[in-house]
């Protein structure tokens, strides 16, 4: 089989962007599946851009924010994220989505090494998932 | 071997296709009734949470949308094991009324006036307007009502809400005295509409009549128990749930057995069937009644063309019982929901709606979320009753007459096709 | 004399006699002429009826004769309207858009249905559209009076859409004094609340307010019953459901997510167990998850 999962991460700036620039300093690589992209805070990601994704064919979303109670730039940031994900990956599940498709990961600043695990980790579990579009078996 | 085809079938809300199969000497094979208009609305039920339920279950047919209503607001009062205060009682039930009281005056108006009665049929016209605007008063909505919640209603008519609803009730009263003195008239003085009733081919046969009457065997729309009236004549209360499996009894492709009961009888519902097993509330409609029998020969009344002139005793009759419940509103004072009670996993609710019975089943699981559908929808419950009229014309000559005769049974029998394609899965009434 | 046609496709069946009963309409309609109406007698070949002025059309798209049917009538009138929610957005019967034909029917009456329930402006371009489930008669009132603009020939520029589309919450006679304040205090079902007057949302009732138009005067909330959506998104918001699902994160115990952090909230947003339900009672068909779902499906 050679299809190839392509995902998109939505990093908060201030600590998961961070973290993915230290990546790059220390030369810690991660799969080239997943394209990053910053943003100011991971309060501001809405649902439509995480669903508009899937649309357009990423095969999985991940969203890196700061660890709570303490870590996020605009204090609850993290918290309007965690209850619009969590919500969202509960209504995907009733229209026959895997919820798997969306992972939130916490962050403390550089924690580089956790962003390229969990990243990793992601990309081989849409790897067993399958397509956004479906019909991986046939 | 020839076919007609009459597609879509005119008069029937909803699209639906007759077959008429003959044979080469012309005579009649067969007559295929079809609902083709597939939802599939139970389906989406389960899995919903259960509250959202009654917000829903309207749409399983429009005409009879508060029927399903409250049916469904009733299964929740159990499922939360609510007891409703005789406020929200009384209001839910005008509301029920009056929702059974336009679906007759609308029939009555376009379907059978024009063709039995002739004349001007804006006074009705007017008539339901008022039904519409006091229904938007006590339910929110004049289809699709939202003032329901579990255990009573959410919104009680204020003053000068009662009375609008008191003006309104006592036109629609007054009118329709007036009319069904007329119409009467009418059809008793019509010779091809008292042939028809004293013909022996619309006679129902091997048919029972299902109705819900209240403690003193007046017709209980709203929360009467079942009572079935065999076709052997016998007469028995039954319980909800029981009546469920009775007439379900198949869902298999061919629908005669579905309904049917076990000894190949059908059951009809609906305005003929009140008038058989239940006292009305009026004297004028007692009178009518009575004239009814004279003219179609005897009591249980089983000629079908009688179910149009059973709709219009009992909007006479509801009108009057509409308008006593509101000439002494005291009970408004009341307090309109009960909060007190243990939740439960299993509700029902059945209340009777201008075609009839309506059935409402649900149970949930601990989450809440609903695990169990069973909707009986009376256009569902009619089709083999249909069925068995319309087998009385296997064997017989085919001419357009022939055709025009059973197209009028269909439209007597008014079916609602979104509702009936929710419990028929497939195919047609075989006749 | 005007020529009315009027189209009912897969749904509950009662919106077009009840749009017959309004007063006003029903005296555009006596001054002209039904040449189309099934339901009420009138039968016939679509090809055959001529040109139609205006034809009312309600309902989804479900079967594969609903589709003809609508365009033909298309093709053949001078004036559509798509009347009641299920024509624009789906409505109730939309929420069946995820059964596949085999879910719903058998053998050879699989091949009756489309692969999916959709609305009819997703198949052709109604020139009026009147949101609502049923439009309310001051809608009604509206179209009458619209129509008779366009009685003697023309047709709208542009579609003309007969709510007015700004969001619910606008107007609403339980608008909180300060909306930027308001908080959702948990999730609650409607009724276990004994209801006190304030913003459903600030008694943890899920009302669809903030993302849905208002075309009903706040009927629902005048009764005491949270707003269900039935209008349709209000302008700006792209999908009802995906962004109520923003406004909850915004607002839900926000006072207290410190303390709670995410496993205490987590446990409270499990208390909506059918935000599907919720969030699209009359507009599944147009969901982007919806599209997405069909998509895996090979169907869009
Ligand atoms: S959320 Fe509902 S109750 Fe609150 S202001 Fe908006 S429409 Fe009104």
């Amino acid at each position: 089989m050679d299809w190839e999962p392509w995902l998109i991460g939505f990093l908060s700036k201030w600590t998961a962007g961070i973290a993915a620039e230290s990546a790059g300093v220390n030369r810690v690589r991660y799969s080239p599946n997943i394209v990053l992209i910053n943003v100011p805070c991971c309060g501001l990601i809405s649902p439509i851009h995480v669903v508009d994704a899937f649309l357009q064919g990423a095969d999985g979303v991940y969203i890196g924010g700061a660890l709570p109670p303490a870590n996020c730039h605009y204090k609850v940031g993290n918290f309007k994220a965690f209850k619009r994900f969590y919500l969202l990956k509960k209504l995907m599940k009733q229209f026959g989505i895997e919820p798997e498709r969306i992972r939130l990961e916490w962050f403390v600043s550089p924690q580089y090494r956790k962003l390229a695990k969990t990243i990793d980790d992601f990309v081989d579990e849409i790897k067993k998932l399958g397509p956004i579009t479906g019909g991986v078996e046939e | 071997m020839g076919k007609v085809i009459v597609d879509p079938v005119p008069w029937v809300t909803g699209y639906s296709r007759l077959t008429v199969e003959t044979s080469d000497d012309n005579r009649v094979l067969s007559i295929l009734f079809e609902p083709l208009e597939k939802r599939g609305l139970e389906k989406v039920l389960k899995g919903r949470s259960v509250e959202l339920l009654p917000t829903i279950t309207p749409s399983i047919c429009g005409s009879d949308s508060w029927s399903h209503y409250i049916a469904s607001i009733k299964a929740l009062d159990i499922i939360y094991g609510r007891k409703p205060p005789l406020t929200a009682i009384h209001l839910r039930e005008a509301g029920l009324l009056l929702d059974i009281l336009e679906s007759h005056l609308r029939y009555l108006a376009l379907k059978f006036a024009p063709k039995y009665i002739g004349g001007d049929v804006k006074p009705l016209v007017e008539v339901i307007n008022d039904v519409r605007v006091v229904k938007e008063i006590i339910g929110g909505r004049t289809r699709n009502p939202i003032y329901g919640i579990a255990g009573g209603v959410t919104r009680k008519p204020g003053s000068s809400d009662v009375e609008v609803i008191m003006d309104r009730l006592s036109r629609i009263l007054d009118i329709l005295e007036k009319t069904s003195k007329s119409y009467m008239d009418k059809i008793s003085s019509s010779r091809e509409y008292t042939a028809k009733l004293s013909n022996d081919k619309y006679r129902l046969k091997n048919t029972g009549f299902i109705a819900l009457l209240d403690g003193d065997g007046k017709i209980g729309y709203y929360d009467g128990r079942p009572v079935i009236l065999g076709p052997d004549g016998s007469r028995r209360m039954v319980d909800e749930g029981e009546l469920i499996d009775h007439l379900v009894v198949s869902s298999r492709l061919g629908t005669c057995e579905l309904y049917g009961g076990r000894n190949g009888e059908v059951y009809m519902v609906g305005a003929i069937s009140r008038i058989n097993l239940g006292k009305t509330y009026s004297e004028d409609a007692e009178e009518i009644i009575d004239k009814l029998v004279e003219l179609s020969g005897g009591k249980p009344l089983i000629n079908i063309f009688v179910e149009p002139i059973a709709r219009l005793v009992e909007s006479l009759d509801i009108s009057y019982r509409l308008n006593k419940l509101f000439r002494d509103p005291s009970w408004l004072s009341g307090e309109s929901i009960s909060f007190e009670g243990k939740r439960t996993n299993a509700g029902l609710g059945v209340v009777e709606s201008s075609r009839g019975l309506v059935i409402h089943k649900y149970g949930v699981s601990g989450d809440g979320l609903v695990d169990d559908v069973e909707i009986l929808d009376p256009s569902g419950i009619r089709l083999p009753v249909l069925n068995k009229l319309l087998e009385k014309y296997r064997g017989s000559t085919y001419s357009s007459e022939l055709l025009d005769d059973v197209l009028e049974i269909v439209k007597i029998m008014d079916l609602c096709i979104p509702g009936a394609s929710k419990t028929l899965r497939l195919g047609g009434v075989r006749g | 004399m005007t020529r009315y046609a009027f189209l009912e496709l897969t749904s509950c069946g009662d919106c077009l006699s009840e749009l017959y009963m309004n007063p006003e309409i029903n005296k555009l309609l006596e001054e002209g002429e039904i040449v189309y109406w099934p339901a009420y007698g009138i039968v016939g070949d679509p090809e055959e009826i001529g040109e139609v002025d205006v034809t009312f059309i309600a309902g989804t798209v479900r079967t594969r004769r609903d589709l003809e049917e609508l365009e033909k009538f298309r093709r053949i009138s001078r004036i559509v309207v798509a009347y009641g929610t299920c024509s624009i957005y789906g409505g109730l019967n939309g929420l069946t858009a995820l059964l596949e034909p085999r879910a719903i029917a058998d053998g050879e009456y699989v091949k009756l249905l489309m692969p999916t329930v959709k609305p009819v402006t997703d198949y052709i371009e109604p020139d009026i559209l009147v949101p609502g489930c049923p439009p309310t008669r001051e809608v009604m009132a509206r179209l009458a009076k619209t129509l008779k603009k366009y009685i003697s020939g023309g047709k709208p520029e542009k579609k003309i859409f007969l709510i007015p589309g700004e969001v619910l919450c606008k107007h609403c006679p339980r608008r909180p004094s300060n909306p930027e304040k308001a908080e959702m205090p948990g999730i609650r079902d409607p009724n276990e609340v004994v209801d006190d007057g304030r913003c459903f949302i600030e008694q943890g009732i899920l009302c669809l307010g903030p993302v849905t138009a208002n075309g009903c005067n706040h009927l629902c909330i005048r009764f005491n019953h949270p707003c269900m959506g039935c209008m349709g998104p209000a302008r700006g918001v792209v999908d009802q459901g995906l962004n109520m699902i923003g406004s909850i994160g915004s607002i839900l115990l926000k006072s207290r997510e410190v303390k709670l952090l995410f496993p205490g909230l987590a446990k409270e947003l499990d208390k909506l167990r059918d935000p599907m339900g919720y969030f699209y009672r009359y507009t599944l068909p147009k969901a982007m998850l919806t599209k997405l779902a069909l998509r895996r499906r090979g169907v869009e």
